[in-house]
């Protein structure tokens, strides 16, 4: 596998990062690579845990989401998550739909701790930045599904 | 082998299940037996490489990756074909949250 820079990483393994993507470490007797896909899942879901997120994505993403979805090819964990992956350090694009009567900042704040959290855990990833973009509200009514109108004519 | 290191991974705790890339790109097949998440390819100095592609629970991946390479080595040897074996190569694809 091609690599760009290395750097040493603890007990004497290497750190380097794939060109297909994903974090790699090496050790004497093999690699271990983290792929893209990962980081980008570990922030939507520690974005999920965060009381007041009702859903992530922007209009267009979510609706193709949901279809996506219904088929069976797609993951909602995923949608409106981007990730910028370098050797140590993650940056993490979200657009989120946010609960009407939830403070915007205290959730965006929330969001932001649990990702840290989440993916330097998991992934051993640094996160330097997490940028949140409020794409809607969502309110209580909105899940309503209007009742079928009953036939004008027999 | 590629049995034997399969085998070996899911035995660890925080290896959910084998990953075939999707489109079935990471698979061996076993006689009629399709084996997801592990290729096996001839290495230059005669012995095996082993690559295994994996979803895991959330946990921290590279130590667990560390563990599955340990458990391989130990499984292949279990199986005596241990002078055989070159190097593990662990990545993984994605992840799993157990809560609802």
């Amino acid at each position: 596998m091609a690599e760009e820079g290395k750097q040493e990483g603890s007990q004497g393994s290497e750190i380097a990062r794939s060109a297909g993507g994903g974090k790699t470490l090496h050790t004497g007797r093999g690699t271990t690579t983290i792929d893209d896909a990962v980081v980008t899942k570990v922030a939507g879901i520690a974005a999920r845990e965060v009381r007041g997120v009702y859903q992530l994505g922007g209009g267009t993403s979510r609706a193709l989401g949901n279809m996506t979805h219904r088929v069976g090819i797609g993951d909602e964990r995923t949608q409106g998550v981007t990730v910028e992956v370098g050797e140590t350090e993650a940056a993490v694009d979200l657009i989120i739909v946010v609960e009407y009567g939830e403070s915007i900042p205290q959730v965006a704040e929330q969001i932001r701790d649990n990702i840290v959290k989440r993916v330097e855990g998991v992934t051993g990833l640094s996160v330097t930045e997490v940028n949140i973009a409020v794409d809607d509200l969502h309110f209580p009514g909105d899940d309503h599904q209007p009742a079928e109108e009953p036939a004008r004519v027999a | 082998m590629a049995a034997a290191a399969l085998s070996a991974a899911l035995g660890v705790a925080g290896v959910v299940r084998g990953h075939d890339g999707g489109d079935g790109r990471y698979v061996t097949a076993v006689g009629e037996e399709v084996l997801p998440g592990v290729v096996v390819a001839a290495e230059g100095a005669g012995g095996y490489g082993v690559d295994l592609y994996l979803t895991a629970a959330l946990v921290a991946l590279p130590p667990l990756g560390e563990r599955v390479r340990e458990a391989v080595v130990g499984g292949v040897e279990s199986a005596g074909l241990e002078r055989a074996l070159g190097p593990v190569s662990v990545t993984f694809l994605s992840v799993e949250h157990s809560a609802p």
